[in-house]
């Protein structure tokens, strides 16, 4: 549902538009907006066109000629090969791309790169301009924000009767002490006497319990009050008739809402007080503050796999050769970067994430940032609107060759670059688990230095990357009771 | 729009199985739900549904009753001795120099057999030069060397698949065994005479005197190579059904020859030399500084996915130039059977699972990959099967080629994890076209004709 | 309920860890000292099932080490003591401690023929009055509930480490007749007794050895908090604020080295799982010696 929302205007702005009209006020809910056509938007995979040749059948000549024709319509005016721009940079470790018309191929074919404003697809304007009220609609951002204020909540909610329950009880037993030993044993200790009797199973303890259920509960019975009271106020000729619409409106009493509201009012302050010197009317006019970011490893496969992209310096003004731009990102894969002068290391960070981004994205994967879930990537089928994620994989590097076993000191730099705790792989284990993803440790075998490597720096980038190799392990935990048959 | 990852979480689980979680052995559970069951009516003894809990302490005696009687129900459970009846008492001997023939026959040569099955000069090298390494048997009792406690009246069930029966009839436990059932009230283990400094008269080495729990523990756990983990991973799919033996990987010898790695031996097959004909096909020479798919005209995105492919994986059933290596602990030490696999003790099936045990406190990191490579390798193959397999391609890759089992042991609580070799370089997804666009499902799709650009 | 055990509490050692098989120490030590350990044993009585365990109970080297830094409890050398023991188990010593356990094992025997004449009886009572029932549908129903807690006592006579009362008088069925030959065995829990309660000096063991988390699991502890292993839920320790048979765990415990440099992703991995299972992600280390600090992390979202 969030993703419709969120990328429902950019596919058909026309769409979106006309949502905003016929729903201008929050009350009424907005017809949900057709879905956008996914398959037609994100038809491409990869961010290159291609031209397939016609079908050739060897036992017609036409098909032959055809087929010539088309070498030949090449040959005399070859397609021109789009290559985006972008520039390093420093300060967030990361490549920027500002241009529109890139941005939208950069996402919509292939799924690179993020909105610098954005979870995830470039929408900050579409988001401002729904915010100021000019288009209809809520992004999947404030749906979030309005489901966690609405937790919170209860929560607080379940607090405070559970205080309340605990305060009763204890003047409870405090009266029953008072009143005497006898009537004391009956009320304080006759209940607990029973419930260990019965055990759990009947008895689940009654009144200790608060599920965020009940708290929920309460409160709508709550505004449901207010909305009576209210209703009643307003026109106290028809309370007989309100009742079967009072589910629906409570939602939407001034009560509840003000009350989800109130929290996020500071956190909008600040972008409100900017929008409003530009003014309502000037709203039109409204920038786009955003950016395209991608990170290091899709900006180096977009250059040196696809030949899609080319990254210029921020000072420099002219885009970076192919070998500078690997020494540049093996610099910044480090904190703080290291000199410009040394020596690419096989074991650079970024070598290692790299032949692993380019690895599954040769294979089809859409391949995109595990941050949030505490891994390396997330690997989508196709993108990330026609499927969930079921793969996260974590990097880890290995070492097998002698050469880095040869001295202590490799070795000890080495088991310090694998050493990963048990705990860690648990606790990232139940993270997937609890988001349904399947967990993958990616180890990437580091080869030996030889003497060819600094000149990878300025030659041959391929051969390096061969010389690693890529292991998949898929771990999930295994559960003996659900195996026996 | 990555958030649609996040909204999955609140959705129902389509797969649950892959993903589902919840196990009551995870916590500690409230001991009042035993308190309907007695140890009269054992056999009707089902767990309840688990109680519900406290969020933190407070100052009300109401939930300091409920602590108590909670306390109360745990020591009373536990309290609670192993009885055996006279009628249905299985008791066992313990043999603290393992396996010799009783006292009553040959007295002349039990000396030597004993001196073969000593106890500290067992390991690796007197198994390497049997003919069959998964069970070490002295010459003339048939039995494990490990054995360290015998049965002469070997009733009920478990004898089905425990012990192993000597010429003499008495069936000889393994240490695991013999504390198994010892645990479980299903043993009554005698300290023999010889043991003790009670005097020593008769044909039989029953002092009478039980071996309690305590002492049993004492006696069996680190002997024969049985660590408490490895005790603990038996004894918690044991109470499930399972049945276990120890893998030939428990004296650090390799596990039974993988049959696939030589059938494969011959060459690359026709597939690889298809694949490697295309790979020299499409590989390009503009890896050098890219761009890797190529300058000219593309003709199809498989051709740029084609060329894109430099990285090279690791193919798990290619063949293995040597037999792995594995180091402990990560080595193959036990073998499970699911409880509906039919068993026979004298001939093992092929197990269902396989088991490494790793103590977590003393190997505190993961295993780096030649490690974890090895022991998968000294698994066989067990690729994807089956027609659900066939389309689902996210089953295909959960499933793996080949596939051990990790007990990881953090004091006395064991966490199990599945490692399977993925292998996703076997699958080319971008030759399977598009997705049908709805959000619900794991990849697994009928192929589609391929969207061709334009 | 329980005896009070003898002070310092022998702690086994076993081929590298740390156990308690008497269920008086355990039910102590939780109570006294906040100190769970893990049970590892089969509950002999439902014993196809891993909810519910039994003796022996594991405890951490940290939880070892606390107890004994305490005063609390002693660490011996489980294997010495048994070799030694059985070798000094004289004749008559077992004479004595086999009659002990025939007079044991024919109070259960007689406990065990009493609940059944019991159940008997009781279910032909629940016969009768179902049939009155039937009569007087109007009546009320049998009190169903203040016949549960029988079961108790009959439990209870075997909680006492001590050898029960020889005397017939404590039995409560003397109806049922129960012989010496009826007599039930036993296999009792722990070894003491017959040995001796008290370890003999050479069998004391040192301190035990802990990992370099001890700190943060000292100072938890001394601010009330319960711990137990806790890898399988992705962390190093679960921190429970009250018995963890009552309460749900507070916080997923991870210890770090105090200038140890932390991989941001760890952290956030953390905090997702605790967030996710309504848990505190808790990292925490020792600064000085004396002085650990503890910081917790919340996944927030985004």
């Amino acid at each position: 549902m969030a993703s419709q929302s969120n990328s429902m205007s950019i596919a058909a702005p026309e769409v979106a538009a006309t949502a905003a009209n016929s729903a201008p006020t929050q009350n009424t809910r907005p017809s949900r907006p057709p879905r956008p056509n996914y398959r037609h938007i994100h038809r491409f995979p990869l961010p290159l066109s291609v031209h397939p040749l016609p079908p050739l059948i060897p036992h017609n000549p036409i098909s032959i000629v055809s087929v010539l024709l088309s070498y030949l319509t090449y040959l005399i005016s070859p397609p021109r090969h789009e290559v985006h721009s972008a520039y390093f940079d420093p300060d967030t470790s990361s490549v920027h791309v500002t241009d529109p018309k890139a941005i939208r191929a950069l996402w919509e074919m292939g799924f690179f790169g993020k909105g610098s404003l954005s979870r995830s697809e470039p929408s900050w304007l579409e988001r401002e301009k729904k915010r100021r009220g000019l288009l209809g609609g809520v992004t999947s951002e404030e749906v979030t924000r309005q489901r966690r204020t609405e937790r919170r909540e209860l929560k607080l909610e379940r607090a405070r009767m559970e205080k309340l329950a605990i305060e009763q009880r204890l003047k409870a037993e405090a009266a029953a002490r008072e009143t005497g030993d006898a009537s004391a044993g009956d009320t304080s200790a006759e209940q607990p006497l029973l419930s260990s009797a019965d055990g759990v199973t009947n008895d689940p303890l009654p009144t200790e319990k608060f599920s965020l259920r009940k708290a929920r509960e309460a409160k709508m019975l709550e505004s449901q009050r207010s909305v009576v009271q209210a209703e009643e106020k307003s026109t106290p000729n028809s309370t007989g008739q309100m009742s079967p619409s009072g589910g629906k409106t409570v939602r939407f009493s001034p009560v509840v809402q003000a009350k989800e509201f109130a929290p996020d009012s500071t956190v909008l302050h600040v972008t409100e007080s900017v929008g409003d010197e530009h003014g309502a009317e000037d709203e039109p006019l409204l920038n786009n503050e955003e950016h395209l970011q991608l990170s290091n490893e899709e900006a180096f496969f977009l250059v040196y796999g696809l030949g899609a992209l080319q990254v210029y310096d921020d000072k420099l003004n002219a885009p970076l050769s192919v070998p500078s731009l690997l020494s540049l990102f093996c610099q910044h894969s480090r904190f703080p970067p290291c000199h410009p002068s040394s020596d690419l290391d096989l074991d650079d960070p970024f070598m290692i994430s790299y032949v692993v981004y380019h690895h599954f994205r040769s294979l089809g994967w859409v391949v995109r940032s595990g941050v949030k879930f505490g891994v390396d990537y997330l690997l989508y089928n196709r993108g990330p609107v026609f499927s969930h994620a079921e793969f996260a994989v974590v990097v880890i590097p290995s070492f097998e060759h002698p050469y880095w076993s040869a001295t202590e000191e490799r070795r000890a730099h080495c088991a310090s670059k694998q050493a990963r705790s048990w705990w860690w792989l648990h606790c990232v284990n139940r993270v997937q688990a609890q988001v349904k993803k399947s967990l993958v440790v990616c180890y990437v075998d580091v080869p030996q230095p030889t003497s060819g490597d600094i000149q990878a720096l300025s030659g041959d980038i391929g051969t390096l990357l061969a010389r690693y190799k890529v292991r998949e392990m898929l771990i999930r935990r295994w559960v003996p009771n659900r195996t026996r048959d | 729009m990555a958030d649609t990852d996040e909204a999955a979480i609140h959705l129902p689980s389509q797969d649950s199985a892959a993903h589902n979680d919840i196990d009551l052995s995870d916590e500690t559970q409230d001991f009042r739900m035993l308190n309907h069951l007695s140890f009269l009516s054992d056999s009707s003894a089902t767990l309840p549904k688990r109680g519900e809990k406290d969020f933190e302490p407070n100052p009300t005696l109401y939930q300091a009753d409920i602590l108590d009687a909670s306390r109360q129900a745990m020591h009373n459970a536990l309290a609670h001795p192993r009885l055996h009846n006279t009628k249905n008492i299985v008791v066992g001997i313990y043999a603290p120099d393992g396996p010799a023939p009783p006292r009553s026959s040959a007295p002349s040569k039990s000396l030597d057999t004993i001196a073969e099955g000593d106890a500290e000069s067992r390991p690796a090298q007197t198994a390497t030069d049997t003919e069959e390494p998964q069970f070490k048997k002295p010459a003339g009792m048939g039995v494990h060397l490990d054995s360290c406690v015998y049965v002469s009246n070997p009733k009920g069930q478990f004898f089905k698949n425990m012990g192993r029966a000597d010429r003499w009839n008495r069936v000889w436990l393994l240490p695991e065994e013999a504390l198994y059932l010892l645990e479980r009230g299903s043993l009554d283990i005698r300290w023999p005479t010889s043991a003790t400094g009670c005097d020593d008269e008769g044909d039989s080495e029953d002092s009478g005197i039980p071996m309690s729990l305590q002492a049993a523990y004492a006696c069996f756990i680190g002997r024969g190579g049985l660590s408490v983990d490895r005790y603990s991973v038996y004894t918690g799919l044991k109470r499930l059904g399972y049945t276990l033996i120890r893998a030939p990987g428990w004296y650090g010898e390799a596990d039974e020859t993988t049959e696939d790695s030589q059938n494969k031996r011959q060459g690359p097959g026709l597939a690889g030399i298809y694949g490697r004909f295309m790979n020299w096909l499409y590989s390009s020479n503009t890896t050098a500084v890219g761009p890797v798919a190529g300058l000219g005209i593309h003709r199809s995105y498989n051709d740029i996915y084609h060329k894109l492919s430099i990285i090279p994986w690791h193919d798990p059933t290619a063949p293995q130039d040597q037999p792995p290596q594995t180091e402990p602990p990560f080595r193959v030490v036990l073998h499970v059977y699911k409880p509906s696999t039919p068993f026979r003790k004298s001939a093992p099936p092929t197990p269902d699972f396989r088991i490494a045990v790793v103590n977590a406190r003393t190997q505190t990191t993961m295993p780096t990959m030649a490690q974890l490579g090895t022991l998968l390798d000294s698994t066989p193959l067990d690729p994807p099967k089956g027609e659900k397999m066939q389309r689902q391609l996210y089953m295909r890759l959960r499933n793996g080629y080949r596939n051990v089992v990790l007990a990881v042991v953090d004091q006395g609580v064991v966490s199990y994890l599945r490692i399977a070799d993925a292998a996703f370089g076997k699958e080319k997804i971008y030759e399977r076209g598009a997705p049908t666009g709805n959000k619900k499902g794991g990849g697994p799709r009928p192929k589609f004709t391929k969207p061709k650009g334009r | 309920m329980a005896t009070e055990p003898i002070l310092p509490i022998p702690i086994s050692y076993i081929a590298g860890n740390y156990y308690l098989f008497s269920i008086d120490a355990v039910t102590y030590l939780r109570r006294e000292h906040h100190i769970c350990g893990v049970l590892i044993g089969t509950l002999p009585q439902i014993p196809q099932q891993n909810v519910f365990l039994s003796l022996p109970l594991e405890l951490m080297p940290e939880e070892a080490r606390l107890l004994v830094e305490k005063g609390v409890a002693c660490i011996v050398d489980e294997v010495k003591v048994q070799n030694q023991g059985m070798k000094a188990f004289m004749e008559e010593d077992r004479k004595q401690y086999l009659q002990d356990l025939e007079a044991q094992g024919l109070q259960a025997a007689r406990l065990q023929a009493g609940r059944k004449e019991q159940q008997r009886e009781k279910t032909l009572k629940k016969l009768e009055e179902k049939k009155a029932a039937k009569a007087k549908a109007s009546e009320e129903p049998a009190p169903a509930v203040s016949e549960a807690p029988k079961d108790e006592p009959l439990l209870e006579v075997f909680a006492d480490s001590q050898p029960p009362s020889h005397s017939p008088s404590t039995s409560r069925r003397t109806s049922t007749t129960v012989t010496a030959e009826n007599a039930l065995k036993i296999t009792p829990a722990t070894a003491r007794p017959p040995l001796p309660a008290e370890p003999s000096p050479d069998q004391l063991m040192p301190l035990p050895q802990v990992p370099s988390s001890y700190p943060l699991f000292a100072h938890l502890h001394s601010e009330g908090y319960f711990l137990s292993p806790g890898l399988r839920f992705g962390c190093q320790y679960m921190a429970y604020p009250g018995d963890p048979l009552r309460f749900h765990s507070h916080f997923l415990v991870v210890s770090a080295e105090w200038d140890e440099e932390l991989d941001l992703m760890d952290i956030i991995a953390g905090g997702r799982l605790g967030t996710g299972v309504k848990k505190g992600f808790l990292i925490g280390g020792a600064e000085t010696e004396q002085d650990v600090r503890t910081f917790s992390v919340e996944w927030a979202g985004m």
